[in-house]
């Protein structure tokens, strides 16, 4: 079984590795960092407790926000990808990407109180 | 006015006879378009605010019913004080004495919308009262409604369904029932944001930009501040998108729009403080979450499988479906085991179940918009509409797209909870509109198209024989398969002369109907001379001048928010029944016989009890009509009030005659009603003959001994009494009662 864990794992990364680039890894970066945050945020509310919940629902919401809008961005950018988004140039995803980051994190710091 | 509106529906047809339905247009004719466009909008929009204005040429410009009163008190309180004071403004004038956090329990949208109207008026100069900003706001914003509805079925289907729909929508009676000048009420502008957000959402589901989540996101949070419907919206795009993913539909561009949209949308809607923790904790939100969770799920397992060969892929596969499903089925049962996540409450049950709020919540079933759909209200609310959803459905499902099957998943399930209470026959109003509008636009292209092509039969045979016998015979059978020419000349017609139908009856049931303010009644005389009841506004305005500035009114609560907007006093319940008890304490005192309902107004502070009766001026909707439910709900809290106590003894009749129940004859509603009511004659008829039970009543003649008749309006409408004070020496007892007193007689 873990024989077999290790051979899927192993294809996998060899398959990333081959096919990925350089920008679509930066987003991968970013995509796991906000996930880690956002379980270590989880965990920690599990431990110590929610109060105040309106500050733990901020932040978790903002890296929840943040690992949406990358997976999205990373969606808008793979070139794979170019013909279901025919009117999305990369320029235009990114600009989108950075209005709507505004948007969260305005709103999660208006949260958090 | 009438002719214009013959003219209305016209422009749709002349704009499709206008353009070319094949091959390009050249630019001339496309600016000839969009002039036309233009003209048809702006005649929508004026139609749409002109035909809500009946009440007011008929009477004045006054705010409409009950609900109303209490939006315009705050908006006014808005205006003059600022935000702050609004959002922390405690409310000690009603509910005495547990008093209302207004700004916690409202959802400020309509208020803020008026304000916003206001000051930017002032900028200009123009000092308009907020009395007129706020009876003239739910037509304007209908208006508003037209123009995005054709923005959001052009969208979906066409430019020429979207004019139509827009014009549709412009007089559905549905929607004018609900926004009328003077229903200053949530749904007008909610109805405005809630098409806005379906009609963003599309796009951001067509285009997969993050832009239109921006703005979809934008315009929902304008929705949740407008109205609690925004659960439909919650409720009905995570809908949407698990039936796009179970029919095979799913696209990265649905994936990026919803999941952006839902992690956006619930953060920004915790910001209103009525929503609150709401958005994540109760079980009404948790379908968006799951969906949002699924899709995220389908999502990874994509992205896995393009980089494994299908034979690894396979077996990795079921563990990490076992995975996903562990982590989310162990959270949900986790979250409602706990009571974490808050089970539905009563008002979504009913939804499902309709006779749940009977046997469970008597005060939901009372409200009469929270009764199931009659059939004919259908065809009241929609006309055509009716009968041209089905039409929109087959039409959309020749062709699925993103638009068509949103809007079919919303015409459906809304089709299915107007049946289940009339007040949701207004969400299904857009969907109709819409649906009714794709139908009939493809039924006159269609036709119109195939009614131009006749003439040009002679040119096919010319043709037909130069292509050659077998194009011929193709030819042949694809004209035999058509309908008949006069068939399809009478279903033009006839579909044209619907459409004008249409306008008359929507015209007529906004004017005999839906125009009514309800707190100014009026009747045709003897010679058909118009009599203007005005018994409300003269009730309030004595209160407002004869008492003092904290004195205690009670009533039922239909009428508190009245009272508070129109008297300025303080009430004990209003219309905003969050307080089940307290209402309960009310109706236990009206039930009751006058010396414990003088114990529980006592212990209210309450000095005076208002009535409303309708016996003498023939109005219906008085408080001896609504009387059952008062017994009702008073029962929940006392179980000595038996709703059979108060119904003839033998018999099952709700009766004031003289066969009524002893209690119901006892009772201080009763008294209240009909003292002295026995002692006149009405126009040659017996004494004490109720104009709106049609019988006499049961005690003609009897005194009050707690309270005192302060006023009665002038055609009895409104009684007010005030409530004695204590005498300084307790009456002496009648003869044959023993001078040490019983325990049973001491008071408590």
């Amino acid at each position: 079984m873990s024989n077999d864990a290790k051979s899927i794992f192993g294809a996998f990364k060899k398959s990333y590795d081959a096919n990925t680039s350089q920008t679509l890894r930066v987003c991968d970066a970013f995509i796991v960092f906000f996930l880690l945050n956002c379980l270590v945020l989880f965990a920690y509310c599990n431990i110590v407790g929610s109060f105040p919940f309106n500050a733990y629902l901020g932040g978790l919401f903002a890296n929840l926000g943040m690992l949406i809008f990358t997976v999205s961005l990373r969606m808008q950018a793979a070139p794979a990808n170019k013909p279901q988004f025919r009117e999305c140039t990369i320029q235009s995803s990114f600009c989108d990407y950075c209005l709507c980051s505004i948007l969260l994190l305005f709103t999660a710091v208006h949260f958090m109180g | 006015l009438q002719f214009l509106y013959f003219i209305v529906p016209c422009l749709p047809i002349l704009d499709l006879k206008m353009d070319h339905y094949e091959g390009a247009v050249s630019q001339h004719e496309e600016e000839r378009q969009a002039m036309w466009r233009i003209i048809t909008l702006g005649v929508i929009f004026f139609v749409a605010v002109v035909v809500r204005l009946f009440s007011v040429l008929r009477f004045e410009a006054i705010i409409h019913e009950f609900d109303p009163w209490f939006n315009y008190r705050t908006s006014d309180y808005l205006v003059e004080h600022g935000i702050y004071d609004f959002y922390n403004w405690f409310d000690v004038d009603v509910w005495y004495p547990l008093g209302r956090i207004v700004g916690g329990t409202i959802y400020p949208g309509l208020m803020v919308t008026s304000m916003i109207f206001s000051r930017v008026l002032a900028l200009v100069n123009f000092h308009v009262e907020t009395r007129l900003i706020c009876v003239f706001l739910a037509p304007i914003f209908a208006g508003n409604t037209s123009l995005i509805t054709y923005w959001f079925t052009k969208e979906i289907w066409s430019e020429r369904a979207g004019l139509l729909a827009a014009f549709f929508i412009a007089i559905v009676p549905s929607y004018i029932s609900r926004s009328v000048a003077g229903s200053y009420d949530n749904e007008g502008i909610a109805i405005f944001a809630l098409v806005a957000v379906f009609a963003t959402f599309i796009k951001c589901v067509k285009t997969g930009s993050l832009k239109w989540v921006f703005i979809s996101v934008l315009t929902y949070y304008y929705m949740v501040n407008a109205w609690g419907g925004y659960i439909f919206i919650i409720n009905l795009l995570p809908l949407y998108t698990l039936v796009m993913l179970f029919i095979g539909r799913y696209s990265l561009k649905l994936h990026v729009a919803y999941s952006s949209w839902y992690v956006l949308a619930t953060l920004i809607c915790m910001q209103i403080h009525f929503v609150g923790f709401q958005a994540v904790q109760t079980g009404e939100h948790m379908a968006a979450a799951g969906t949002f969770f699924l899709l995220q799920a389908y999502g990874f397992i994509n992205f896995v499988r393009k980089h494994l060969d299908p034979a690894m892929f396979k077996e990795l596969l079921s563990t990490l479906m076992i995975g996903f499903g562990t982590v989310g089925v162990a959270a949900a049962i986790i979250g409602s085991a706990t009571g974490y996540i808050a089970p539905w409450t009563g008002r979504f049950w009913t939804l499902l179940d309709p006779t749940y709020a009977k046997i469970h919540i008597p005060i939901i079933a009372s409200v009469s918009e929270h009764q199931p759909t009659a059939w004919s209200s259908y065809f009241f609310d929609f006309h055509m509409l009716a009968y041209l959803i089905p039409v929109g459905v087959w039409f959309c499902m020749n062709r699925p797209n993103e638009g068509t099957i949103f809007i079919t998943v919303y015409g459906m399930s809304t089709v299915y909870f107007s049946g289940v209470m009339v007040r949701l026959m207004l969400v299904l109003a857009p969907a109709a509109c819409v649906l009714g509008a794709i139908a009939t636009s493809e039924l006159l292209l269609g036709f119109i198209k195939s009614l131009t092509k006749e003439k040009d039969a002679t040119e096919i045979k010319k043709e037909s024989k130069k292509k050659g016998k077998a194009a011929a015979q193709l030819d042949q059978a694809a004209s035999n398969d058509k309908i008949n020419t006069g068939f399809q000349w009478a279903i033009l017609v006839g579909l044209i002369w619907t459409i004008l139908t249409y306008v008359m009856h929507s015209t007529w049931a906004a004017s005999e109907a839906y125009s009514s303010p309800s707190i100014i009644l009026a009747a045709r005389g003897h010679n058909g001379e118009r009599i203007i009841f005005d018994d409300f506004r003269e009730a309030y305005q004595w209160l407002r001048v004869n008492t003092e500035r904290d004195a205690k009114i009670m009533s039922w609560w239909d009428y508190g928010y009245q009272i508070t907007g129109m008297s300025n006093r303080t009430v004990l319940v209003d219309n905003n029944t969050w307080n089940n008890t307290h209402i309960a304490t009310v109706g236990k005192a009206m039930a009751s016989k006058e010396d414990v309902s003088y114990q529980i107004m006592k212990k209210m502070d309450v000095e005076f009890a208002l009535v409303i009766f309708g016996g003498m001026a023939g109005y219906s909707s008085d408080d001896i009509n609504k009387f059952l439910w008062m017994v009702r709900i008073g029962g929940t809290l006392d179980n000595d009030i038996k709703e059979a106590d108060y119904l003839s003894p033998g018999g099952r009749d709700y009766t004031v005659s003289q066969s009524g129940g002893a209690a119901m004859l006892d009772s201080l509603m009763y008294k209240m009603c009909y003292y002295r009511f026995g002692e006149d004659k009405i126009e040659g008829g017996p004494s004490g003959y109720d104009r709106v039970r049609n019988y006499e009543i049961g005690r003609k003649k009897f005194n009050l001994e707690y309270i005192d008749e302060a006023f009665t309006t002038e055609h009895w409408i409104v009684r007010i009494y005030r409530v004695k004070k204590e005498q300084n020496r307790k009456p002496t007892p009648p003869p044959n009662v023993p001078l040490i007193p019983s325990f049973e007689t001491a008071p408590k």
